[in-house]
């Protein structure tokens, strides 16, 4: 009788051999942007300055502090808001030298919106 | 009856009141000493790492290599012990590293090593700085990180925060380093003016040497008055930001500038330096903060020794118990990592596991014996574990993953003893042919000797794994010492313990009336049907040995048909990986920003991600892998490190390796858009090593080196499964030289050192003194530099003024005092900057990096892969490349490659381990032949341990796991258990042969009396198996042990008494006399007994 037991527990160890794990996918879950209104959108300009070098312009108002940290709100071409961290240099009138943190051709919501968080959509108010 | 050092002690404590107090001390003193024992996750790893940092400012990379890095190299070759010295060579500044052989004492490495840098200090070029020496060592790795992040606070007033925080948690005892990643610093900044300073005729150096110069206090002296003696001081530190606002920097028309006219002193943080972020992922159950936070991350190192689980809590409770006063509201801190907790839950899982095989092993021991017998047998474990734990806490071993891992490898191994005594006492107990007292002593006197000869054969054989040398050396160590000693402590249990406990618990089977015969058992049937034909018909033996021969050459041949792969180590299932990425040389820190940013976009949206922390410009709280692979220096503004924190390994259905596997092809695709180069790492399972796949390309000069490290690196990039590919060579970054017109200087009165200090101010910006402020807890440097907004080009430099030195430069004539633009002085060229130099004991190298996940997941066979397009690259002599795999090139005439990484150490334990292996089949043959006192019967009985592999590499085939380091312990270990099994077959059969038994009855009968036990002790080491099968890294050992206890012990049941009978059977048919060699062995052992 015993020895049938024994036998049982080699075929309980066979089927722990089977078992190797099937792996359910979890799905991420697709969340709708959240819409808000901005003043405007501003692409960045080339500009020469004075000692005859390029410099990339954009305007003051849409350069936000987070604690020490300066920052713009960047549009994608889907019009989905990213935070970009710049660091500014010279300012000249409304608008202020980008040193590095942004390229060519981006656009920055302007003014800032207080609130704007990353990944939110934006429409350029009419 | 003979009566053998067994029988003797189990005469003394089987009737002794002595036994049961000896148990239950046993236990007590087991039990305070897993409390005690201090707990962590790594083992206490002592690899003397030590980094010297030599400073020759001024030196190009070659210049640095040939005057610094070479010699100093040479010197530190020279001191024994030393097993690598790297070094790195770049403008400016050297860092050679020394490792010296793994385990040695760290003070004395360390004082051999000032020793030797003092003794040719002389020797070294004039300019270069006294080095630093830094010892790295395992307890730098912090064991518990705090993130500090707010949705309302910046970087510089968290890391106020974490400063008062890191202060007070320094209080704590048996805290090591408590560090501050991320945030900004109190500085106190002196920004230039360049108009005003024009103006005002007022230079930047001189600014530096007047605050300097006022930020000075001394104890002038004492004088006595009236029996009294009053101490005298000068001077006045610079307190406040308005002490430095009035400082008089010059004269201008009679009238006093001070600093604050031609400066802007702003108190406060420093220039933005790092970007550090702490952000939820998706699998975070706080769906309110989705954005992302400024943070500063607080580390925790421990002390060597203590528990890091303690010091965890208690540092917790801690920073719980100043929520509140310094910590704010509105700040929030995030347990990033806690390795007390995780080394806790191992320690706590390991233990779970060994309570899960004891029970199980009891089970079955209770099947076959009945509940008593399993209850014999169950308390005999913990009383072995017991005094095999109090000997760790006494060898201040502490209890991690290794030493455990040694408990969970000998569970079903430690029984074993006590399985055959209890087994032999209830057999002879049913047999009644003797009172019972009697009857279990003859029960023990019979098998106990062999056991004592069985339980060195298994000691012998996990014993020699001590002698892995190099880095996995004190991954092994703690398992053959605490696999030994528990096998030591088992052998006493169960010739002490069981005994006493049989003899009260164990009862002859009272339904039964007839005696036990032997012969009216099953066993005996299977094997008279089974065995009597073999051992009568040479031919069906000869068929039977040639089945088994094909088994195993058909095993064995898995293996190179690549059916069963070998690896090092698995992963284990972490929860924890970084993301390093590392941009172009010369790429903002905005811009790594916003490459790191994306990726971490990416990265939250992957479900099983719980938070994230990225640090750009700065490196995350380090591991022991970031520790070996000198990740603390990374700190440039082209690098960023990410680190990715994953749900428990309860709340998730992946194992990490496999999430790791999975986000890699999406990192590198956001990396690659902008330039980037993005590894995905992960926390290696054994010791980490510069990369998995590293390739060293030695040869006569640097360009022919890196032409053939491109063409190896695209050759990878090529290789399926080869990923996270990178080199050494870092990319051509601009550089702008200023070159001085030396004439021109020399005539203005101005010297090279004022023109490059000026410069290096403006730019880099001066710490020229301290504000000696009370309350500040991390020193306040005053910094004098140009605002950005002037340093945004090359021509904003050049209308920085120096000051003419006149007379006093010994050059000139004029008058000092003269204002002279920059430009007037230096011509602006641009160059490309000086690739850094590695060196590799005292060979020039590159390396070219490589990681493999997917397609193959073993380094080996990528790497042969690669080996054969290697060998067809057209070299410019005509010659082709032949990787080596062990050594480096003996001369570096020609271009050579070598393979390291981890294969150096899986090289390194394989071949270490085959050698252990070899002396293990040695020193069980010796023991044998000092029992049995033959030449021959020790090998019949070694015939066992080859059959091991029929069951190992199709059970590594079936589960689809790889044969790793692990397998082979197993692997090892098995070889002890079937030489025992072996013995206890043998050795009955002789003793069946000396009472008169005809051999091939006594080869029967033994082989059906013996299968019980056997088949008892090996059902244990499979159950014991089955609950470690599911651990990720002890997969290897749960497979090796399970399928090969399984099926050689089926086959050595039949293999070994069946060559028994035919050596034993040939003999006697030559000679008459019957196996004299083995009779008067017999006969010596009754003469001992007797005496």
């Amino acid at each position: 009788m015993k020895h049938t037991i024994f036998l049982g527990c080699i075929g309980l160890f066979l089927l722990f051999t089977a078992c190797r794990g099937d792996k359910p996918e979890t799905a991420a879950v697709d969340v709708q942007p959240e819409i808000v209104e901005v003043e405007n959108v501003a692409v960045t300009e080339l500009a020469t300055a004075r000692e005859g070098r390029l410099v990339l312009l954009i305007p003051s108002s849409s350069v936000f502090m987070r604690g020490q940290l300066e920052g713009v709100q960047v549009v994608g071409d889907d019009n989905i808001v990213s935070i970009r961290w710049i660091r500014t240099g010279k300012v000249s009138g409304d608008n202020v030298e980008v040193l590095s943190g942004l390229g060519m051709g981006e656009k920055v919501v302007v003014p800032y919106v207080r609130g704007v968080q990353e990944g939110f959509q934006i429409t350029v108010k009419p | 009856m003979r009566e053998g050092i067994a029988g003797v002690l189990a005469k003394l404590f089987i009737n002794s009141k002595l036994t049961p107090l000896l148990m239950v001390t046993a236990l007590l003193v087991g039990v305070l000493a897993t409390f005690m024992t201090p707990r962590e996750e790594e083992p206490q790893i002592s690899v003397p790492l030590v980094d010297l940092y030599f400073s020759y400012p001024g030196g190009s990379a070659k210049e640095v290599e040939e005057r610094v890095a070479k010699p100093v190299e040479k010197y530190l070759t020279e001191i024994e012990g030393v097993d690598y010295v790297y070094s790195t060579s770049q403008k400016d500044f050297a860092l050679v590293t020394v490792r010296y052989d793994v385990g040695d004492d760290t003070e004395e490495s360390m004082v051999k090593l000032w020793a030797t840098i003092m003794k040719n200090m002389d020797k070294m070029p004039r300019g270069m700085q006294f080095p630093l020496i830094k010892k790295v060592t395992i307890d730098d790795v912090p064991v518990l990180t705090l993130t500090f992040w707010s949705q309302s606070y910046g970087p510089y007033q968290l890391r106020k925060v974490a400063g008062q925080v890191a202060d007070e948690l320094k209080k704590i005892e048996n805290i090591g380093d408590v560090n501050l990643n991320g945030g900004l610093k109190r500085q106190l900044r002196i920004v230039l003016d360049k108009d005003r300073l024009a103006q005002y005729r007022i230079t930047p150096l001189q600014i530096a040497r007047q605050i300097k110069a006022s930020n000075s206090q001394v104890t002038a002296g004492t004088f006595q008055q009236m029996n009294r003696e009053l101490t005298v001081k000068t001077g006045r530190f610079l307190k406040t930001a308005e002490d430095v606002r009035n400082v008089i920097v010059g004269i201008y028309n009679s009238e006093p500038v001070y600093l604050k006219d031609v400066a802007k002193v702003v108190d406060g943080p420093e220039e933005v330096e790092n970007y550090t972020f702490f952000g939820y992922g998706a699998a975070s159950h706080d769906v309110e903060m989705k954005g992302e936070y400024p943070a500063v991350t607080l580390t925790v190192a421990k002390r060597k020794g203590a528990d890091a689980t303690a010091l965890a809590n208690k540092v917790l409770a801690k920073v719980e118990s100043l929520k509140g006063s310094v910590i704010t509201s509105g700040i929030t801190v995030t347990e990033t990592r806690n390795y007390g907790e995780t080394a806790s839950e191992k320690v706590f899982t390991l233990l779970e596991h060994l309570i899960g095989a004891v029970v199980a092993v009891t089970i079955v021991v209770g099947l076959f014996l009945g509940w008593r017998g399993g209850l014999v047998v169950f308390a005999s474990v913990p009383i072995t574990f017991a005094l095999t734990l109090l000997v760790y806490y006494l060898f201040d071993y502490t209890l991690n993953r290794v030493t455990l891992f040694a408990l969970i490898f000998v569970t079903g191994i430690v029984v074993d003893d006590s399985i055959i005594i209890a087994e032999n006492i209830h057999r002879h107990f049913s047999m009644r042919r003797m009172p019972k007292l009697q009857a279990a002593l003859a029960a023990i006197n019979e098998v106990g000797n062999p056991t004592i000869l069985a339980t060195f054969t298994v000691i012998a054989s996990v014993l020699p794994m001590v002698f892995v040398s190099g880095l996995m050396g004190p991954y092994m160590s703690p398992m053959p010492i605490g696999a030994s000693l528990a096998m030591i402590f088992s052998l006493f249990v169960a010739l002490i313990g069981t005994p006493w406990l049989a003899f009260r618990l164990l009862k002859a089977e009272e339904g039964h009336s007839e005696k036990y015969d032997i012969r009216k058992s099953i066993y005996y049937k299977v094997y008279d049907k089974t065995l009597a034909p073999l051992l009568t018909s040479w031919w069906k033996a000869t068929i039977a040995f040639v089945f088994v021969g094909l088994l195993l050459l058909g095993s064995i041949s898995m293996i190179p048909l690549k059916m069963v792969q070998l690896k090092m180590l698995p992963f284990d299932n972490k929860s924890e990986f970084q993301v390093i990425v590392d941009m172009p040389e010369g790429t903002t820190l905005e811009q790594t920003a916003r490459v790191s940013k994306d990726i971490v976009s990416y990265l939250k949206t992957v479900p099983e991600v719980e938070n994230y922390q990225y640090y750009v410009g700065t490196h995350a709280p380090i591991n022991f892998n970031g520790l070996v692979r000198h990740y603390y220096l990374r700190q440039s503004d082209n690098m960023a490190d990410i680190q990715v924190n994953l749900v428990h390994k309860g709340e998730r259905s992946d194992q990490s390796h496999d999430i790791a596997k999975r986000v890699r092809p999406k990192v590198q695709e956001i990396a690659a858009k902008y330039g980037a180069n993005a590894k995905v790492v992960e926390v290696p399972p054994g010791p980490p090593v510069l990369s998995t796949i590293v390739a060293e390309i030695y040869g006569p000069d640097m360009e022919q080196q890196i032409v053939l490290a491109r063409r190896i690196k695209a050759i990878m990039e090529d290789t399926p499964g080869v990923v996270d590919v990178d080199w050494t060579v870092e990319d051509d970054q601009k550089v702008y030289t200023m070159v001085i017109d030396k004439q021109k200087a020399a005539f203005r009165g101005i010297t090279t050192e004022q023109i490059t200090n000026t410069l290096r101010m403006a730019l880099d910006g001066v710490e020229v003194g301290l504000l000696h402020t009370d309350t500040e807890l991390e020193p306040v440097g005053l910094e004098l530099r140009l605002p950005i907004s002037a340093r945004a080009s090359i021509l904003d430099l050049s209308d920085i003024f120096v000051k003419s030195q006149g007379m006093s430069s010994l050059t000139t004539r004029l008058p000092a005092g003269e204002m002279i633009p920059l430009s007037e002085l230096v011509s602006i060229e641009e160059t490309i900057e000086d690739k850094s130099i590695y060196r590799k004991d005292l060979k020039n190298v590159v390396y070219v990096t490589a990681d493999v996940a997917g397609v193959t997941e073993s380094p080996v066979y990528a790497m042969l892969e690669m080996d054969d397009r290697i060998k067809e690259l057209e070299m410019p002599g005509g010659y082709s490349i032949s990787p080596l795999y062990t050594a480096p090139p003996f001369s570096e005439e020609k271009l050579a490659m070598k393979w390291d990484g981890e294969w150096q150490i899986t090289f390194e334990v394989f071949r270490d381990l085959g050698a252990a292996f070899a002396v293990v089949l040695v020193i069980i043959y010796l023991l044998i032949v000092g029992w049995f006192q033959s030449f021959k019967t020790p090998l019949v009985m070694m015939v066992a341990i080859p059959l091991s592999l029929v069951g190992i590499i199709p059970g590594h085939f079936i589960h689809g796991a790889f044969f790793t380091a692990t397998s082979m312990i197993g692997m090892i270990a098995l070889a002890g258990i079937m030489v025992r099994n072996s013995v206890l077959i043998i050795d009955f059969i002789q003793l069946r042969v000396q009472e008169g038994v005809e051999l091939k009855e006594a080869v029967i009968e033994s082989a059906a009396v013996r299968t019980r036990p056997i088949l008892l002790t090996a059902g244990t080491v499979v159950i014991g198996a089955i609950v470690i099968l599911f651990d990720p890294i002890f997969q290897g050992l749960a497979i090796s042990l399970m399928w090969g206890a399984l099926l050689s012990t089926i086959l050595t049941l039949g293999v070994v008494p069946l060559t028994y009978y035919l050596v034993e059977n040939k003999q006697k048919g030559g000679r008459p006399e019957p196996d004299s060699s083995s009779q008067s062995a017999i006969d010596k052992r009754v003469v001992t007994s007797d005496k």
